[in-house]
């Protein structure tokens, strides 16, 4: 009997011994010594050249890639247009006016420069268009590539080529696209590093672990593509086609949508494994307003007010004016910690770091201001608005940043200003940046815009929101439950939700306090009487 | 008027009172911090702190509930009117003299004056429950789809939570005052950490009329025990029995099982011999008419063994009628109220 006893409990402690996990699984196959390519350009006969400008690059490319062309003219990147908009509406950078520089319209030769083609002025129309895909933009991983006027890559001035970069070194380094190759685009909307978004500037580039966990260059190292992936080239994730809740969680080939641009596509609906209250905040708010703390946060500053009154004068702010002030401080910005930048094409704009952002309730929907239309007097434009209420179960409470602009306005037909701000070319006298005249400019680019102008020009408040989703913090740096649950926290304004711990129930609070009181006055009252009478009756 | 130290909270009772303080005093800390009002903790830890004492509490009050039912501890709570107006009156003026009182003698089986009664069984009727349920609901809204509530009244129900705990902090700070009410000054809070309280020697109450239930067929006897009861004092003023009776006299078992059912007596005599019922089932029925009420048997057998039968069965003495004598009898009154008053206490 005994032996059987110990025979068994023998076998428990082997079995037990077995099911220790021996460590994590040893299963990376060293990936990172190997190639992931298939092919190694700078092998490939067809890159050696010559090649006189970037269309003979493309041809190249194409002579493999041979559908890629196609596709890439198909994307958003390509037509600046947006089709996933609601219906009867077409948005996209072609349409869309911004609260920055204004609109492409008119400014087609600067603005073109981020477009990944070559020559804007027909981009479908020359002899063979997939010659004019510019893969270079996104491929190329040397840092050596630059867009000039039209989306060239060389530098011309009335047709001669002033500077050409090296194609063949170029094209011999091509690669999936870096963070700097969707970088240099991206981080630079809106006149400069980091000015337009508040979450997308070069501190991403090589972004420490504090500024970006997944992107982090000592850790996962994550490009942009890695969640915006792109099949067929039609990268995913557009700001016109936001997601603001993915129901679907995470990502399975031929179960969800193929789609990494959402955090639940690989972090699931129920992400936070050790504790079950923070799941619970799912159902309301995004995983941005927890985990992209601020804006800013990479040492470069992001645009919060740009004021085209100041365009085409000497000397910008010596400070800020109250007016401008008390916006900021509405924004929860301090007006001591914003500084200035001025310049005389561009007029004064106000830039800040690590801000805190604005929350509200959004579906993914953001619809975009008509250009055509009339504003009403009064109130800031809204360049474009966002959708959602609490009651709209695809919304989430989602941070944003909120730009402030005081953008040119037609004082007499009330509809925005298309300015003609850049020169189409060296003969182009009327271009805002050398005249500085704002009723010839205007009245050029509202020409070209197809709205009709009435001949003045004023200035007008104008906003603009961008959800925040990039400069994803580590969850030590993740926002606190106080920084909401309390009094005046995050998300005082937003409507619609029960949250424990803002100024809930005030009446409540101040009967029960005054009855508390009340009680303890009762109390006092009670306590001296006793004291005194004890006295009395004593003596 | 003398004392005597008695002890009136068990342990279990004072582990319950010292464990629900300290419970309600952390989620009233803790509450307040998730309401927003304090910020001295941070807020996950002061949420998760709230959510984990509230459950402690739950846990102990379940037990608590279990343990009162099982004890009978419950008849502690029941609300009573007798000298209702007598604490009304001492609290609103009599507690300003300091040689006056209190005009409620606690006991072992009475704890709690009546309006401590009536604010307990608010406490745990009215307001720990609707705390309970509300707190309840609140850490469980994630599942209110499961029995169909709509999400939209988390609100409200975080609305009556609070309210409601606002009430409990006026209760708590009331009963701390109250505590230090007594005389002397700590005699409350010693009384609720060592369980002894100086206890009030009972005496029994010379301004109250009893009432005494006669169950005789045999009329004589029956007038024999009132002539006694109104003869006054002893000759020798030995007042063994100081108090006044109300005499209610039945002949018949039936007759006396309805006066039972109709009115409450402090004291049954008993003879066993009854034209409808005879010997020791006589004292069963009367027994089982009314439970808690002191009985003494009459009669004429002298048998031994009936005797401590009787004794057996619940009676308080045995008393031969041959034998009986006013003095006998009214000693037997005395010491069956004395005992039952005891043995009641206990």
């Amino acid at each position: 009997m005994v032996r059987v006893m110990i025979r068994t409990l023998l076998c428990c402690v082997v079995v037990a011994l077995l099911m220790v996990p021996s460590g994590p699984l040893q299963a990376n196959y060293a990936l990172e010594a190997m190639p992931q390519s298939t092919t190694r350009h700078g092998k490939l006969p067809i890159l050696e050249g010559p090649f006189a400008s970037g269309m003979e690059v493309t041809r190249a490319c194409v002579s493999c890639h041979t559908e890629v062309a196609a596709n890439v003219r198909k994307s958003v990147h390509w037509t600046w247009e947006s089709t996933y908009s609601p219906p009867g509406k077409v948005f996209g950078k072609k349409h869309v006016i911004n609260a920055f520089c204004g609109a492409v319209t008119s400014n087609m030769r600067e603005c073109t420069s981020c477009h990944i083609g070559y020559g804007w002025q027909d981009p479908e129309g020359g002899a063979n268009p997939d010659e004019q895909v510019d893969c270079l933009v996104c491929h190329e991983s040397t840092g050596d590539y630059k867009k000039y006027n039209f989306g060239y890559s060389e530098l011309k001035f009335r047709d001669k080529i002033i500077k050409k970069p090296d194609f063949v070194a170029l094209a011999k380094g091509v690669a999936r696209p870096g963070r700097a190759n969707c970088g240099s685009c991206h981080f630079y909307g809106g006149s400069g590093d980091g000015a337009k978004h508040g979450d997308l500037d070069s501190s991403l580039v090589k972004a420490s672990r504090s500024l970006d966990i997944h992107m982090h260059k000592d850790g996962q190292n994550f490009s942009c593509v890695v969640c915006h992936n792109a099949p067929g080239h039609q990268i995913t994730g557009s700001r016109y086609r936001v997601k603001a809740y993915d129901a679907l969680g995470i990502d399975r080939p031929g179960h969800t949508d193929g789609t990494r641009t959402s955090c639940a596509s690989c972090h699931g609906n129920a992400p936070h494994s050790k504790n079950d209250k923070l799941n619970d905040h799912v159902d309301r708010v995004a995983c941005q307003t927890c985990h992209v703390p601020a804006m800013a946060r990479g040492g470069v500053p992001t645009m919060v007010f740009w004021d085209w009154r100041m365009a085409g004068q000497k000397k910008g702010y010596s400070e800020i004016a109250p007016e401008v002030a008390d916006l900021l401080k509405k924004e929860g910005h301090l007006p001591e910690k914003i500084s200035f930048h001025h310049d005389r094409t561009h007029g004064t704009s106000l830039w800040g770091e690590n801000l805190v952002p604005r929350y509200a309730w959004f579906n993914g929907r953001v619809d975009f201001l008509d250009p055509k239309q009339t504003l009403p007097d009064g109130v800031p434009i809204a360049i474009n608005r966002i959708f959602g209420s609490a009651g709209d179960s695809s919304a989430r409470i989602w941070p944003f940043k909120k730009m402030w602009s005081m953008l040119p306005f037609d004082s007499v037909n009330h509809t925005v200003v298309i300015n003609h701000l850049v020169k189409s070319g060296p003969d182009d006298k009327e271009a805002f940046e050398d005249t500085g005249n704002w009723s010839q400019s205007a009245a050029v680019g509202m020409k070209e815009a197809g709205i009709p102008f009435g001949g003045q020009v004023a200035f007008r408040y104008a906003t603009m929101v961008f959800p925040l989703t990039h400069m994803v913090a580590p969850k030590e740096l993740s926002l606190k439950c106080r920084e909401c649950h309390r009094h005046g926290g995050r998300l005082e304004g937003v409507a619609g939700v029960y949250i424990p711990g803002r100024n809930n129930h005030p009446s409540i609070h101040g009967l029960g306090r005054a009855a508390a009181l009340l009680t303890l006055g009762g109390i006092l009252i009670h306590l001296t009487l006793r004291l005194l009478l004890r006295r009395k009756r004593l003596s | 008027m003398t004392y005597h130290p008695e002890l009136l909270f068990s342990r279990y009772e004072r582990f319950w009172h010292w464990t629900q303080a300290l419970l309600i005093l952390a989620l009233i800390v803790t509450g307040f911090h998730v309401t927003g009002f304090v910020e001295w903790l941070d807020y996950e830890l002061a949420a998760r702190w709230h959510r984990q004492f509230a459950l402690y509490l739950v846990l102990l009050w379940t037990f608590t509930l279990f343990w009162l039912l099982i004890t009978g501890e419950w008849h502690q709570y029941v609300p009573t009117s007798e000298k209702m107006m007598d604490v009304i009156h001492y609290y609103s003026k009599g507690i300003f003299d300091p040689f006056l009182t209190h005009p409620f003698k606690k006991s072992r089986r009475r704890k709690h004056n009546p309006l401590q009664r009536i604010a307990y069984l608010i406490l745990s009727v009215i307001l720990s429950p609707v705390l309970l349920v509300s707190g309840a609901l609140f850490a469980f809204y994630k599942n209110w789809h499961w029995v169909g509530i709509p999400s939209i009244w988390l609100e409200d129900v975080a609305g009556v939570h609070v309210a409601v705990a606002y009430a409990m902090v006026c209760f708590v700070i009331l009963h701390i005052y109250m505590v230090f009410t007594g005389k002397p000054t700590t005699a409350a809070i010693i009384a609720m950490i060592t369980g002894v309280a100086e206890v009030e020697d009972m005496e029994l109450d010379a301004n109250r009329e009893y009432q005494l239930l006669v169950v005789e067929d045999d009329a004589v006897i029956a007038l024999m025990i009132q002539g006694w009861l109104d003869a006054g004092e002893f000759r020798d003023g030995d007042a063994i029995l100081p108090v006044k009776f109300s005499v209610t006299h039945c002949d018949h078992l039936s007759s006396a099982i309805k006066a039972l059912a109709q009115n409450t007596f402090d004291l049954i005599v008993l003879d066993l011999t009854l034209p409808d019922c005879d010997g020791i089932a006589t004292l069963r029925h009367i027994r089982a008419a009314a439970r808690d009420v002191p009985i003494l048997v009459i009669h004429e057998s002298m048998d031994d063994n009936l005797q401590s039968r009787v004794i057996h069965e619940g009676s308080q003495d045995f008393l031969v009628k041959t034998h009986l004598s006013r003095r006998i009898l009214l000693r037997s009154f005395r010491f069956a109220l004395e005992r039952h008053w005891f043995l009641q206490g206990r």
